[in-house]
């Protein structure tokens, strides 16, 4: 019986990543054969003159037909917990779990806790073992649960074929609220990432990206999403089993589901299998507002004899449902966007950056807004100077009229991209819930870009993105770059490879 | 004892398969009748052939009011001129920054200001420019692209020329001294093709760049940037009938190359013996690389080797990570991978040693691992597992039309079909532990490989270098 369930599941999830719906399909016959050939046009197809009139200019801008997201509906669940349910087209139900905490539980030092609980949790439950929890994946025609871990919790999701949903969601909840945390499983992976991290400790990346974050957030949780080798060892099973009863507590999480399938059905199954989740009542502490850091703007990271060196920069910017969020993102978006930016564009046209990469991601209580290039090293005190003069500009002038335009017409179907597929969908709005914003909140982005006007991206670039909020970290030769770079006068701070203070 | 799924994974292929079947049945030769089925949202693929040659594929899918485009030239490095690597990146980077009616700098604000998500890539084998953007704009790529393929050379000068000459001269050079193992890398490629193969430096340097002049970059564009080697895929919010109609008018005209240029088919190259070098680099930990030259692309035993790299370091089997990482502790991390490509593949071990373990040692580790790998056969349960993990999520992540783009013109890019699908996954089909065995036999001989041993040192240059080359015969011819 239940291969026809899944076969049907299958042929329901054609529907979904095909092209039309497979009742219309002839038996199926999977044999490698001559593929079919593509056909032609008419030769009789009319000719034109190559240079023609249509192509001086661009093709007459038609304003784009807005994505209307599809309505969600929010039920609770009996326990409490919030379900967003959202009907989209799609033999695909994706269902995404958030669970706020994780960093402001166990503070920045011992955030690889959070890491290592989700690694181990996804590997058996208490009644199920690694090869079970996989076999039933494959008899359900499911992928592997994913999970991913932000400063402020932690999203845990599945997809599935619609019939398979009852089924589907009883294994990912018995999975995700009862892990088995086995003494080898926790072993194994403890020791994968520990390895991994002392694999990636002296990657340049790695090590400007750890060493900026402790900059811009001090002792504040935000500080740290990766630690090192050594601080993966440290961490006990007991301690991510603590965590896990901690943060799948029902006074914590929030669940989203999206997809073709029954309103009704999809409750009753998540009901059926997170309703009976203990309820404490004990949310996360709520992160507070980074403080700005004083003192010196650079800080390097000795690399002797690199011929070129890595520039990571950023600011603390305003809390997720700040009022000027939006402004303050998109005025980095004109600053560092990795294709037009205006920083982006002088530095790999005068100062021969291989790149310049944007790097933002929302935080509950603040924004991360900052970007990245790789320069020579007698260019990195000029580009510093360079972007230092480019985001005073922007601040003063605002954007210009083109940059205005591109913010109005360029955002008018982004949330086509967040909200398209139900996997995005259960995954944005997840997330939003994480950032404790709303699912309107989400839904109304658009709107929002659409009536930013120029004072207030330059007054959000002057609050935010004012240069001497700026934190600068160099991955390079210091000697190389030290006279010019001491010469700018910004305060020079050197550091070790994590990010700490150097003798 | 231990349960096998192998009497599910069938259900896998089903699956996958009946899209697949689906979109066969749409890959025929004419769209006038309209579409074929009416299931919520989706109606259909559908495949012209301009009179050009080139090939225009379209799918609608109105859920969202956007498209998504793809067009995939099917050429890349591996066409430059002996020591003009580069020139297909570099020719692509020109035509994208300003054409006879697209002023410079305009095409990449333009697609912004649409509110578009783009991107350009140039590998050995094919180039391909994509976006996503809201469908009513669905004309702008398309004009940027005609005029890039049709209108290149007419605005292009001396100046501009050599400005994104020497741009991609330097971020060749910022990748090549700013990544450790860069060089490396390179040097393991280069030993597995020889001087006079497509592939063979087909990474390009920033001396390939340098060398590189402006008629180089014409008679590259002239000769492959045409009707003839490019696939067009739409996907999305449009009538297939309304998107045929706006292709033909922007890239009909554009006429096809003088005598359709082909990069001929080659044999696999076969390696005389085991190659070993021995290199240093500024990394914390010493580096074992360990690389075979492997059969094409989308045949058979391409798909058993996706399997076999499963198995060893994949999702849930990873029979090399829990021997060298997890028990004997040489390793901190471990990579198999097949990269395939359409002329040769490659099968690609990657370790990272444990702190104090020599490369030395952990080549050891690995081969002692893949002997009692031969020795105690792998149940069909692990085989099923490696199978499954290769193929699921592949299958799934079709839901996206900016995946489905770029599927679509790969495999009409490689095996003349963009419903080529089920018969990909078909290769996965019918794996046992002794297909695996047999696999590793016959791709994966000790005696016939490239080994790159790494060893940590501050003094290396950027990117590192080789300090010693040998090879050992082959055992037999």
């Amino acid at each position: 019986m239940m291969r026809f369930a899944i076969a049907a599941s299958a042929l329901s999830l054609v529907a979904a990543c095909a092209s039309h719906s497979p009742t219309h399909v002839a038996p199926l016959v999977v044999a490698p054969g001559t593929p079919p050939p593509v056909a032609t046009t008419s030769a009789a197809a009319k000719r034109m003159t190559p240079d023609a009139p249509f192509r001086a200019g661009p093709p007459p801008e038609a304003s784009a037909a807005p994505f209307v997201p599809p309505e969600p509906v929010t039920v609770w669940l009996r326990n409490g917990i919030p379900l967003t349910f959202v009907h989209q087209t799609s033999g695909v139900l994706s269902i995404a779990v958030a669970a706020a905490g994780g960093a402001v539980d166990v503070g920045a030092a011992k955030v690889e806790t959070v890491d290592l609980m989700l690694a181990t949790m996804m590997a058996a439950s208490k009644t199920r073992a690694s090869d079970a929890v996989r076999d039933e994946l494959a008899r359900l025609v499911m992928p592997s649960f994913a999970s991913d871990y932000y400063s402020d919790g932690v999203v845990v999701s599945a997809k599935m074929v619609a019939p398979a949903v009852k089924a589907g969601v009883a294994l990912f909840a018995d999975v995700v609220l009862h892990p088995a945390f086995q003494e080898r499983d926790f072993a194994w992976y403890a020791n994968v990432l520990a390895s991994e991290r002392d694999a990636s400790a002296a990657d340049p990346a790695t090590v400007g990206e750890r060493t900026l974050r402790r900059v811009l957030f001090g002792q504040h949780p935000y500080s740290a999403i990766r630690g090192s080798g050594a601080d993966v060892r440290a961490v006990k099973r007991a301690d991510v089993a603590t965590l896990h009863a901690r943060m799948f507590d029902a006074s914590r999480l929030a669940i989203v589901a999206a997809g073709d399938v029954n309103e009704k059905d999809v409750f009753a199954a998540i009901d059926a299998s997170f309703g009976g989740v203990p309820r404490h009542d004990q949310p996360p502490r709520a992160p507070a507002t980074p403080t700005a850091s004083t003192g010196p703007r650079i800080f390097v990271v000795n690399r002797p004899s690199a011929s070129v060196t890595r520039v990571h920069a950023g600011v603390v910017g305003p809390a997720a449902d700040a009022a000027d969020g939006d402004a303050a993102q998109v005025a980095l978006e004109l600053l560092a966007d990795g294709t037009l930016g205006r920083i982006t564009a002088k530095l790999r046209r005068d100062m021969h950056a291989a790149w310049v990469r944007r790097e933002s991601y929302t935080l509950r209580a603040a924004r991360y807004l900052g970007w990245q290039s790789m320069v020579p090293n007698d260019e990195v005190a000029a580009s510093l100077v360079e972007i230092q003069r480019q985001m005073k500009m922007l601040a003063v002038d605002g954007p210009t009229q083109d940059e205005l335009t591109i913010v109005h017409d360029g955002y008018a179907s982004y949330l086509g991209a967040l909200l398209g597929t139900p996997a995005q969908t259960a995954s944005t709005y997840a997330y939003a819930s994480l950032m404790g914003l709303s699912v309107e909140a989400v839904k109304q982005g658009t709107t929002r870009r659409a009536t930013l006007n120029a004072a207030a991206i330059g007054s959000a670039a002057a609050r935010w993105l004012d240069p001497t909020r700026v934190r600068v970290v160099l991955v390079g030769d210091w000697e190389a770059v030290r006279e010019s770079v001491t010469a700018l006068g910004w305060g020079v701070s050197l550091k070790d490879e994590n990010g700490g203070a150097r003798n | 004892m231990r349960a096998t799924f192998s009497h599910r994974l069938p259900l896998v292929f089903a699956f996958a398969a009946v899209t697949a079947t689906a979109l066969i049945a749409h890959a025929g030769p004419d769209v006038s009748g309209g579409p074929l089925s009416a299931s919520p949202g989706q109606t259909g693929l559908h495949a012209r052939r301009l009179e050009n040659g080139l090939t225009v594929i379209v799918e609608e899918d109105h859920r969202t009011p956007l498209v998504s485009l793809v067009l995939r030239y099917d050429v890349g490095e591996r066409a430059a001129p002996p020591g003009l690597h580069g020139v297909a990146t570099l020719t692509q980077a020109l035509a994208s920054y300003a054409t006879q009616h697209v002023p410079a700098g305009d095409a990449s604000r333009l697609l912004w200001r649409a509110g578009a998500s783009f991107s350009e890539v140039t590998y050995s084998d094919y180039s391909a420019l994509t976006v996503t953007l809201p469908a009513t704009r669905l004309a702008l790529p398309l004009w940027l692209w005609s005029d890039q393929m049709g209108f290149f050379r007419e605005t292009m000068d001396d100046a501009r020329f050599r400005e994104k000459r020497d741009d991609l001269a330097g971020r060749k050079k910022a990748q090549w001294t700013g990544t450790p193992l860069a060089s490396i890398d390179a040097i393991a490629d280069d030993e597995l093709f020889p001087p006079q193969h497509p592939y063979h430096e087909a990474y390009g340097t920033p001396d390939s760049v340098a060398r590189i002049g402006f008629a180089d970059v014409v008679e590259f564009h002239d000769r492959w940037m045409t009707p003839d080697h490019a696939t067009l895929v739409v996907v999305g919010d449009v009538t297939a009938a309304n998107a045929f109609a706006e292709i033909e008018r922007y890239f009909g005209p554009i006429p096809a190359s003088t005598g359709r240029a082909r990069i001929p088919t080659l044999a696999v190259p076969e390696l005389a013996g085991e190659t070993i070098v021995e290199a240093r680099a500024r990394v914390p930990a010493a580096r074992l690389f360990v690389r075979w030259p492997t059969p094409r692309f989308m045949t058979t035993e391409d798909a058993r080797l996706d399997v076999v790299a499963s198995l060893l370091a994949g999702r849930s089997r990873a029979f090399l990570s829990w021997e060298l990482v997890g028990n004997k502790k040489v390793a901190a991390y471990v990579w198999a991978g097949q990269r395939s490509r359409n002329l040769a593949s490659e099968f690609s071990v990657y370790i990272e040693a444990a702190p104090g373990k020599t490369a030395t040692e952990v080549l050891a580790a690995f081969d002692s691992a893949m002997d009692a790998l031969m020795a105690h056969p792998l149940e069909q349960l692990d085989v099923d597992h490696a199978v499954y993990d290769t193929i699921v999520d592949r299958a799934y992540s079709w839901e996206a039309a900016e995946a489905r783009v770029g599927e679509y013109a790969k495999y009409q890019a490689s095996v003349g079909s963009p419903a080529y699908l089920p018969h990909d996954l078909a290769r996965y089909d019918g794996i046992t532990p002794s297909v695996v065995s047999d696999a590793l036999t016959r791709f994966l001989p000790r005696d016939r490989r490239v080994v790159v041993l790494v060893s940590p040192s501050p003094k290396a240059p950027p990117g590192g270098e080789r300090l010693s080359r040998r090879t050992v015969p082959a055992r037999q011819p």
